[in-house]
């Protein structure tokens, strides 16, 4: 804890050695291994990697949203001070949706197909926010209320036609639109942290573009955190201010995004980056990081990176490296490059 | 589409449909056997050749098979449905507007009371999978599936039976009947008390009640009790299977997570979010098996000595009372056909992606 109270005004959120698994018929698979974040009030952060990584995973435990056959086994995950794993049911429900909400990957499931949209948007403000008794005591005005709010935050995510769209069900939107009302459910109860699950991962480029742009004019207006879960590098570099790389249910390194776009430490986040094509630096071959992606059922021992690290050394097998501030608002965890920075701090 | 032009469509489709049911039954009991035999009974050896020709030119069995299904035809839409020397020479369809509503009564009711114990045993299994109350409602379905139905209404007939003569002595004011519809009344049809020859539905429960005959009500009521519960616990069974399948299926969908990461209470996406996706499945099955039953329950109603199709059917078939049959079949198919038009109806109205397709 002393770290963290040395700037609890800075931190909203505070993720330490959390371990998440899931228990198949496969086997035990190691999901996260003792993740280590600390996410600032107001910042954009990144959070990215392959898939499997243990993106989703990571910040759906802060909602506290692991379903069977997954199980948060250690960890603590500090909201504004109060853990949010010890939280009763009754109390995390008041955070969800009110104190963070998640917009999710799929804007085509991820809406009830047999309720009216306007209806689903409504719902947050009914659970989440404080309504006039004389209000929610008579029905007609209570409908009039909600589709007033309703069109207000329709209206802020730039969604045409609001008051027609009240009654529309999913199916008869584009997904774009949907993107939309996802969006506007997850700001309606003005949330503290908005977490952007693959947020625009099923969308076409300009709808992302403008999605994206929208996120961020939020964060600009209303001064929140937001949360960018995604393997798509390109809208980190454009969208956040700080980035953490994850490989195999580990952090593997975390910066400034300019930091480590420009001068990435950790040998996975190099091979990452230089596995992105550029147009004009033309090659026959494109880079790739050798090896695959580890099973986490039997993950790898030590490092969990170290069976394709370039860099490997036998101390990588045997035990893990800690998270460690190699330089200012940069952290790494590899036992090489770690020794390689000591003392720059 | 509007759900109004929707239902006209499904209803326009009705004509070509029942078209064909009548080419098939007339085909049908045309080839299976000798009609003039169940006009004759036991007494065929006996009947000189003279009046068996006679029969067939009265029955019009001399005619050409196109002739003949062209005279059915016409007979079908005037409302002459031949009559069933099952009963009486009575006409056929006269024994159905009598038999009918017991039967469809009868499903009708169970089928409430299978809907109402099935849904709510379906949830709570579904939520509590594996627990305790997941165990003992599979055990109930169990129960319901797996005991023969003449056994259930014979072993509900004896407890009936010695309630009745254990409560003997304490003077209750009714008996729990265990046979046919009505005992009061018995020979004051309720249909012809308040609208006419053909009664108001039918259903004497309805019935009794236009008519404020209370006591008429309450004497129906203790005599379905029986039937109803022997036939609703076997669909009980199978809804609660299929609510318990489907509500799992839903409670991993996308949106229910989605729900979740709002803060909604558990019971509002049980309820509000994952129900109505969930009902889909238990309507079909629920809609075809009251289909089913309204044609008759041939095991229940022999058992309860109930009035309705079923029994009649049966015994038709066996004597091989053709016009019995082929007015019997026509209902089944429109009853079918119907119930089948009502289940997508109702997925239209829970799901509105289906009014689209």
């Amino acid at each position: 804890m002393t770290e963290a109270t040395a700037n609890t005004q800075d931190v909203i959120l505070d993720i330490k050695n959390l371990k998440v698994n899931f228990y198949t018929y496969e086997g035990v698979v190691k999901a996260l291994d003792g993740i280590d974040l600390s996410i600032y009030k107001g910042e954009s952060f990144g959070l990215v990697g392959e898939t499997g990584c243990g993106k989703s995973v990571t910040v759906r435990s802060v909602m506290r949203l692991i379903e069977e056959p997954g199980k948060i086994v250690e960890g603590e995950i500090f909201y504004k001070g109060n853990d949010v794993l010890k939280l009763k049911e009754k109390e995390i429900r008041k955070l969800r949706g009110a104190k963070m909400t998640m917009i999710f990957q799929d804007p085509m499931t991820f809406l009830n197909p047999v309720i009216q949209i306007g209806e689903q948007v409504s719902e947050m403000f009914l659970i989440h926010q404080k309504i006039q008794k004389d209000i929610l005591d008579n029905k007609k005005k209570l409908s009039k209320y909600l589709k007033e709010k309703v069109v207000e935050i329709f209206d802020l995510v730039k969604l045409p036609d609001a008051a027609e769209l009240f009654k529309r069900y999913p199916h008869e939107l584009s997904g774009g639109m949907r993107q939309r009302v996802l969006i506007a459910m997850s700001i309606a109860a003005d949330p503290d942290i908005i977490i952007a699950d693959e947020a625009t991962t099923a969308l076409d480029v300009t709808i992302q573009a403008q999605i994206l742009n929208l996120l961020n004019k939020l964060k600009k207006d209303l001064g929140r955190t937001l949360i960018f879960v995604t393997h798509n590098l390109g809208i980190v570099a454009e969208m956040c201010d700080r980035v953490a790389v994850l490989y195999g249910g580990q952090i593997a390194e975390v910066a400034e995004t300019k930091a480590l776009f420009v001068d990435p430490i950790h040998p996975y986040t190099q091979g990452l980056l230089r596995s992105i094509p550029l147009l004009h630096k033309p090659k026959d071959l494109l880079d790739s990081i050798d090896g695959v992606v580890p099973n986490l059922v039997n993950p790898p021992s030590g490092c969990r990176f170290h069976p394709r690290c370039p860099l490997k050394e036998d101390i990588c097998a045997q035990e893990r490296p800690k998270l460690v501030k190699v330089l200012p608002e940069h952290w790494v965890h590899c036992h090489v490059k770690q020794r390689e920075y000591e003392g720059k701090v | 589409m509007k759900l109004r032009e929707y239902i006209f469509k499904r209803l326009i489709l009705l004509i070509p449909v029942l078209f064909g049911v009548s080419i098939v039954t007339f085909i049908l009991s045309d080839s299976v056997g000798d009609p003039v035999a169940a006009y004759i009974g036991t007494a065929l050896d006996k009947t000189p050749p003279e009046r068996i020709e006679q029969l067939r030119v009265q029955l019009g069995l001399d005619k050409p098979i196109l002739d003949r299904f062209w005279i059915y035809l016409t007979r079908l839409l005037q409302g002459d449905w031949g009559r069933s020397p099952t009963l009486q020479n009575q006409p056929v369809l006269e024994i159905i507007a009598d038999r009918f509503p017991a039967s469809a009564e009868l499903a009708v009711y169970s089928m409430i009371l299978a809907i109402a114990i099935g849904v709510p045993l379906g949830i709570i299994s579904a939520i509590k999978k594996d627990k305790m109350a997941d165990q003992v409602s599979r055990i109930t379905a169990l129960s319901g599936v797996s005991m023969p139905i003449f056994w259930l209404g014979l072993m509900v007939q004896i407890i009936l039976f010695n309630f009745n003569v254990f409560m003997d002595g304490a003077n209750l004011p009714f008996n729990i009947p265990y046979h046919e519809r009505l005992t009061l009344n018995k020979y004051v049809v309720p249909r012809t008390i308040l609208f006419g020859n053909f009664g108001a539905t039918g259903f004497l429960l309805i019935d009794s009640l236009l008519n404020f005959d209370i006591p008429l009500f309450f004497d129906v009521f203790l005599h379905i009790f029986a039937p109803s519960f022997c036939l609703s616990w076997v669909q009980m069974a199978i809804i609660t299977r299929m609510t318990r399948m489907a509500m799992l299926e839903t409670m991993k969908k996308d949106f229910i997570l989605l729900a979740r990461s709002k803060g909604l209470t558990e019971r509002v996406i049980i309820y509000r979010h994952a129900l109505r996706n969930a009902i889909i499945p238990t309507l079909t099955v629920a809609g075809l098996a009251l289909a089913g039953l309204m044609t008759g329950a041939v095991l229940t109603e022999t058992v309860f000595d109930w009035p309705g199709l079923g029994w009649w059917a049966v015994e038709s078939v066996s004597v091989l009372d053709t016009a019995a049959i082929q007015g019997f079949v026509i209902i089944t198919a429109l009853i079918y056909v119907l119930s089948n038009l009502a289940v997508d109806i109702l997925y239209a109205v829970v799901d509105p992606r289906i009014r689209f397709d």
